[in-house]
């Protein structure tokens, strides 16, 4: 007791004195620098610490949309190991980490390993596997060092973006070949990543070209599953890729780039026949490749008028104990950007993929593939200036052509007011579609059930329509000292024609579970999002990102509905202890959810996080560091693996050290 | 009863971090002395202006200094400060670009947040008007600007290019040369 008062005490009386050095600076600020600091001397300006704040927040907040920015330097800093790590420092982002080797990440609610509901994109690429419209995100990769930023919008992006993009979208950007120069080099291990490494070069072609390749590899170990052994699950993966960046002339530039993978991941299956034995297992490994090339060449006209055309072809094939599976995919896309009447910026754009697939299914199991799919679209967007420097309204809408809904139209309006430069309001109705993925409209897919048998069939149903979300949005941003920025968005989402399902009992125990699905769910979820920033001084800075959920959702099946955690928290405080000493700590915090998985029902607990990351910068060149994560609690669940023989892996407490090379 | 121990790790950590302020709270320099980025830039292109000499036929005696800006908001909003400001005897007057043909009539020209196809395109035209172009990149290298400014432990500090600077007609004082970063050629294009 005695010990909680004095700790109690102690964080008041700090809490209040840091506050009040925070306001006194603030006013400060404002009173005299404005007047003085334009007479200095060049001499004495170049000693004078300055913040940065406006700018980091500037650089987002000018857009009428609930985005967030992770830059190189919170992926650095963090000591995240993956894209999906990253991610979750982000608002209104869900990451749950299954096992070593997968993921259920979504925005907005409607989370699972085959979240559907979110657009995922690595340099302007689709990266959703089209048979279920989700996300494999094992085999999303790329040199981390590499990532110039990662820009995730919550909410409808669909006009822009179009299919799949209806709860977000992650757009995953690398830097220029230009940016990439000198060799990097990576080594490193621990606890559970065992082993990685990477190697980086790059150069300067020409005077005009400038390229890089790069190289790496991962290995990572097994958890253990929650009532004890080993979740089988260990992951190993390689990666390499390079890219080209040629400026043409002084208005084309043109990129060439491309990326091969090979994961081998440890798995233990369930399978279920629909002939006895109706169960079987199986551990075989998962092995999945790929490899993609793209190109995209810009134009610019002037400075209000470019155009940009891309293509790219992305090759992925898997193969599990239940499924082999390969795609391919051709893409083509064309965008232009002009002004009109001095007040429109116009933005127009039309796209074409072809996909093709081959399922090579566990028997019983069948997927129609004769018929390829093709998608195309056209889509226009105009940012109108309704005052100068203050106000402007952006109105547009996607046409989409798909093989199994024909047209869908996913508009948009939105409205920002620039109120002054520390003020910023937006706010957006939008409306978006998830079209069905080939397993719901062409597939029988047969899958265990919690006791074993009779086995469920999910039977694929060619007048399955897409699922719809209209979103309401308001957005504030507001920077109350040159220290600190925040920026608050709340939504309101109702959907229609949600994915839902009906199940047929069979007359004779030996035949299976026929599950239907239609579109049967509505409902409506609801939130509040929030990040912020302060530079304390300029040494120590804090981002927090908090999110509040509610969902509302009616089903055939109430008593079924997936729900999602009501919260989620992230804390991050980045310490520059010496010039060459950086110390960062993230703190998170995930409420519990109850989730529905095969008709079991289990409840996820809450849990709180704690990843510190100390390095050391020996010399220009050369950084040692050692991350600790998940310390605070020996292992947590995040979520439970689909089948009905385990209650979830325990994701570890663990440690690593990590060797950067940069010259 | 869930909360309990989310609680206590909670106090855990802020404990933990109050301690780490303790103990290095000594490194830090005044607070209070830190200025906003953009204000410190503005104050800055106030210094090359004054340490820049213009060809006689582009600033004459009694004309306004023309200072353009083409970016974001922060920026625009934060360079009205130097408007009506006095500069060897020229009054400065600012001006948000906002298009191409504007950009003739600057004698200082600071641009961010532009692609950087639209930078290269921008700032060969200006070299023909003898305007000193300024950039905020990574390097100057990739900006084809005169003079950009970058970032060094939370100091601004800027690099130059003479050969631009000649080729554009403007006479650099040597009290600016010396406080700068003199360009290194990764990318010495025609």
């Amino acid at each position: 007791m005695s010990f909680l008062h004095l700790t109690l005490r102690y964080l008041v009386a700090t809490g209040l004195l840091l506050l009040m050095q925070t306001s006194f600076a603030a006013e400060h600020e404002q009173s005299e620098q404005n007047s003085d600091i334009l007479s200095l001397d060049i001499e004495q300006l170049m000693n004078m610490e300055v913040t940065s704040v406006s700018k980091k927040a500037q650089t987002l907040s000018d857009s009428a949309a609930a985005v967030f920015v992770i830059t190189q330097e919170d992926i650095h800093h963090s000591g995240v190991t993956s894209i999906p790590e990253a991610l979750r420092m982000a608002p209104g982002i869900e990451v749950a980490r299954i096992d070593t080797n997968k993921w259920a990440i979504s925005s907005r609610g409607f989370n699972g390993r085959f979240a559907n509901k979110l657009l995922v994109m690595i340099d302007g690429r689709t990266v959703y596997t089209p048979a279920f419209s989700g996300v494999y995100w094992d085999v999303q990769d790329t040199l981390l060092e590499d990532i110039e930023r990662i820009e995730v919008i919550r909410g409808p992006g669909a006009t822009l973006w179009g299919a799949n993009a209806v709860n977000g979208v992650i757009n995953i950007i690398t830097k220029n070949a230009i940016d990439t120069q000198g060799t990097l080099f990576s080594a490193g291990g621990g606890t559970h990543e065992r082993a990685f490494g990477s190697i980086r070069y790059g150069t300067q072609l020409d005077p005009d070209s400038f390229g890089k390749i790069y190289f790496k590899g991962n290995k990572r170990s097994n958890y253990d599953l929650k009532g004890g052994g080993s979740a089988d699950d260990d992951w190993t993966s390689y990666q390499g890729g390079g890219r080209l960046d040629r400026q043409l002339n002084n208005q084309d530039h043109l990129t060439i780039q491309g990326d091969l993978y090979q994961n081998k991941n440890s798995e233990f299956s369930e399978l279920a026949y629909l002939s006895p034995p109706s169960l079987g297992y199986s551990d075989q490994s998962t092995r999945s490749k790929g490899a993609n090339i793209l190109t995209r060449w810009e134009h610019t006209e002037s400075l209000t008028s470019s155009y940009k055309l891309q293509a790219y072809y992305n090759y992925t094939n898997r193969d599990e104990a239940y499924a082999d599976i390969t795609h391919q995919t051709l893409d083509m896309e064309f965008q232009h950007r002009f002004s009109l009447l001095n007040n429109h910026d116009i933005i127009w754009g039309t796209g074409y993929r072809y996909i093709w697939a081959d399922f090579d299914m566990v028997e019983g199991s069948y997927v129609e593939d004769n018929d390829n799919e093709r998608l195309y679209n056209l889509f226009v967007q105009d940012e109108i200036t309704l005052i100068d420097n203050t106000l402007w309204l952006t109105l547009g809408s996607k046409f989409e052509h798909n093989e199994y809904t024909n047209w869908e139209i996913q508009p948009t309006a939105r409205i920002f007011w620039n109120i002054n430069p520390r003020h910023k309001l937006w706010s957006s109705i939008s409306r978006a579609n998830r079209i069905p993925s080939r397993f719901e409209y062409d597939s029988s897919l047969v899958f265990p059930s919690p006791g074993g048998f009779p086995v469920f069939k999910l039977q694929g149903n060619r007048n399955i329509k897409s699922e719809e979300v209209t979103s309401y949005e308001i957005g504030y941003r507001v920077i109350p000292s040159s220290s600190i920025s925040i920026d608050t968005t709340i939504y309101y989402s109702e959907y229609k024609d949600l994915l839902d399902f009906t199940s047929v009992l069979p007359a004779a125990l030996t035949d299976p579970i026929v599950i239907n699905l239609n579109n049967a769910q509505t409902g409506y979820t609801s939130g509040f999002e929030l990040a912020s920033h302060w530079q304390m001084n300029n040494w120590w800075g804090w981002d927090l990102a908090y999110n509040y959920y509610n969902q509302t959702l009616k089903s055939i099946n109430d008593e079924l509905v997936t729900d999602s955690p009501h919260q989620n928290l992230s804390l991050r405080s980045d310490i520059q202890l010496r010039e060459n000493l950086n110390l960062n700590l993230w703190f998170k915090y995930t409420d519990d959810f109850t989730d529905y998985l095969e008709n079991r029902k289990t409840t996820i607990d809450s849990y709180t996080t704690l990843d510190a990351r100390l390095a050391w910068q020996v010399d220009k060149a050369l950084e040692l560091s050692i991350t600790g994560q998940n310390l605070l609690e020996p292992d947590h669940i995040e979520y439970v693996r689909g089948n009905s023989i385990d209650d979830g892996v325990e994701i570890e407490r663990a440690f690593y050290f990590k060797l950067l090379w940069q010259y | 009863m869930k909360y309990v121990k989310t609680i206590h790790l909670i106090r855990q950590f802020i404990l933990l971090l109050l301690s780490l302020l303790t103990i290095n709270y000594g490194y830090t320099a005044s607070a209070q002395d830190k200025f906003d980025e953009y204000m410190v830039k503005a104050a800055f292109t106030m210094n090359f202006a004054r340490l820049t000499q213009w060809p006689e036929k582009r600033l004459k005696a009694s004309e306004a200094i023309n200072i353009c800006v083409m970016g974001n908001e922060t920026l625009k909003s934060t360079f009205t400060l130097v408007k009506g400001k006095n500069i060897n005897g020229h009054t400065a007057r600012l001006n948000i670009i906002s298009r191409l043909n504007m950009i003739k009539q600057c004698h200082i020209l600071f641009i961010s947040g532009i692609k950087q196809s639209n930078m290269r395109q921008i700032f060969k035209l200006a070299q023909q008007h003898s305007i000193l172009t300024i950039s905020e990149l990574p390097d100057i290298g990739q900006s084809h600007a005169i003079l950009n400014f970058i970032m060094h432990r939370h100091k601004v500090r800027f690099q130059i290019d003479p050969e631009k600077a000649q080729q554009a007609g403007l006479k650099i004082s040597s009290r600016l040369l010396k406080l700068a970063i003199i360009k290194k050629s990764i990318a010495n294009r025609p």
